[in-house]
């Protein structure tokens, strides 16, 4: 799997204090991806919804995102954007 | 439920902007831009731009202004405010010091109040009073009372929550501001163009609006009403098209610059979409909405809904046990294509009062133009997240 934009989101105001970016993928997101994901965190998955939901959350970042779907959200304090690269990782990994 | 499959967003954020617009808005902003600008002139000047004059009119009949030319054209609710609050409290004869607010503002005022009148807060030159309102977003108008007093130079009240969707008794605070002789001012930027507003009625000194929400102009468009006899210390300075040879002009100008003409244009449309109406079939149609959503999220086990009453405003504030507002906003955006709001709403002072510090809340908000489908669809989208945590 491969990210292939990673784009500013226009949500920010809803983190406030925090700089947020959607990655997208050239495959959907899946259980594999979201797993790998839940390492760098607390997972919260919540599989009974329509579109299955994920969150991982720490301190000092925030993903989250739909399962099925080609992108999914990372969010960050200011000065954590590090996180990127490690998600990067993950994804193609 | 309707299946989104046709992935089109069901726009249930009306209370930022409304979408969509009334045909005749968009063929009016097209018009203006697609022909010459009529006239540089403002209006002060004898020539008016015909929009800027009809549109100046529509505004006067719907706030019950007996004078059109009170009425100044702004980018926005943002800066009449800007204008009212800075302007009273840079009058370099200014005898009183006070300034009373309630903890409804949006930041619009709270930031125009602890940030633009910084130096005049630490210099001990103007103090402010927030008044609190209650866990619906409502304010009493005896903690107002309480609040004003013979120091009091103006008294700022946000007409409708942009939170919770709760509307002020305007006319008993305003009352209570001039008995002891202070100036009120109404933010209507949530209640222009769907609820009664009557500056006079309401015993508006100064009466602040957006073009962008329920009076559906274009954004970038709105103004302030200064009542007849009152001036105020401008905050911007420029070129009026006026008076020209004149550095520093006997009168204040509050329109420099040059105007914002498709806007006006649109919001001329807009107004007149409205008048033709009539604002008791705009409350009419969204109430019945209303209804709908809020009778509908109520009936969710798993849903908190920020007001034990239906709100008087087309919009109001949830949450949804076990999810951030956020997150929910994202499923509903990602899953069922529904826009809505989430978080503080640039209003952080109220949530406070109704508990929702921590992450704000979900804010449905719809428009006259809110389709009835829409709002079903929604609340069936709230409700199958409900049911899958």
């Amino acid at each position: 799997m491969k990210i292939t934009a990673e784009r500013e989101s226009i949500e920010l105001c809803t983190e406030a204090g925090w700089s947020a970016y959607d990655l997208l993928t050239d495959e959907p997101v899946g259980r594999d991806l979201i797993k790998r994901l839940g390492t760098l965190g607390n997972l919260t998955y919540l599989g009974m919804l329509r579109q299955p939901f994920f969150r991982v959350e720490s301190r000092y970042y925030l993903i989250k995102g739909l399962e099925g779907e080609r992108q999914f959200r990372v969010s960050m304090l200011n000065g954590e954007e590090g996180i990127l690269e490690r998600v990067r990782a993950l994804v193609s990994g | 439920m309707m299946d989104p499959t046709s992935k089109k967003t069901v726009y249930l954020n009306n209370a930022a902007t409304t979408y969509p617009k009334p045909e005749t808005v968009l063929r009016m902003a097209e018009e203006a831009l697609a022909n010459p600008p009529q006239s540089q002139y403002r209006s002060s000047a004898a020539d008016t731009l015909p929009y800027e004059k009809l549109c100046r009119r529509n505004l006067a009949r719907l706030f019950g202004i007996p004078g059109p030319d009170r009425i100044f054209l702004t980018s926005g609710a943002t800066q009449a405010l800007n204008m009212a609050v800075l302007g009273v409290f840079r009058q370099p004869d200014r005898k009183r010091h006070g300034l009373v607010i309630t903890q409804t503002e949006h930041n619009s005022v709270l930031r125009t109040v602890y940030d633009g009148l910084a130096e005049e807060l630490s210099g001990g030159r103007v103090h402010v009073t927030c008044v609190a309102c209650d866990a619906n977003g409502h304010v009493d108008p005896e903690d107002m009372r309480r609040a004003v007093t013979e120091d009091t130079a103006l008294v700022v009240l946000n007409h409708c929550s942009n939170v919770t969707g709760a509307l002020q008794d305007a006319r008993a605070i305003g009352k209570i501001a001039h008995e002891k002789g202070a100036l009120f001012l109404l933010d209507v930027s949530q209640s222009a163009g769907c609820l009664p507003v009557s500056a006079n009625e309401l015993e508006t000194d100064l009466l602040a609006f957006t073009g962008h929400k329920a009076l559906f102009g274009m954004q970038g468009t709105g103004g302030l009403y200064i009542r007849e006899g009152l001036t105020l210390r401008p905050v911007l300075f420029g070129g009026t098209g006026t008076d020209s040879a004149v550095l520093v002009p006997e009168k204040p100008f509050y329109e420099v610059g040059t105007a914002n003409g498709p806007g006006i244009a649109s919001l001329y449309a807009g107004t007149e979409y409205l008048l033709n109406l009539g604002i008791e079939e705009v409350m009419r149609q969204e109430q019945r909405l209303m209804k709908v959503l809020y009778e509908g999220l109520k009936d969710i086990p798993m849903v908190r809904v920020y007001s034990d009453r239906l709100p008087e405003g087309p919009l109001l504030s949830f949450r949804v046990r076990g999810l951030r507002p956020s997150d929910v906003g994202y499923i509903l955006s990602g899953t069922y294509q529904i826009s809505v709001r989430t978080g503080l709403h640039c209003s952080p002072l109220i949530h406070k009062a109704l508990g929702t510090e921590d992450g704000g809340t979900v804010r449905v908000s719809i428009s006259y133009l809110t389709k009835e489908t829409d709002a079903e669809y929604f609340i069936g989208a709230v409700r199958e997240i409900a049911a899958g945590l």
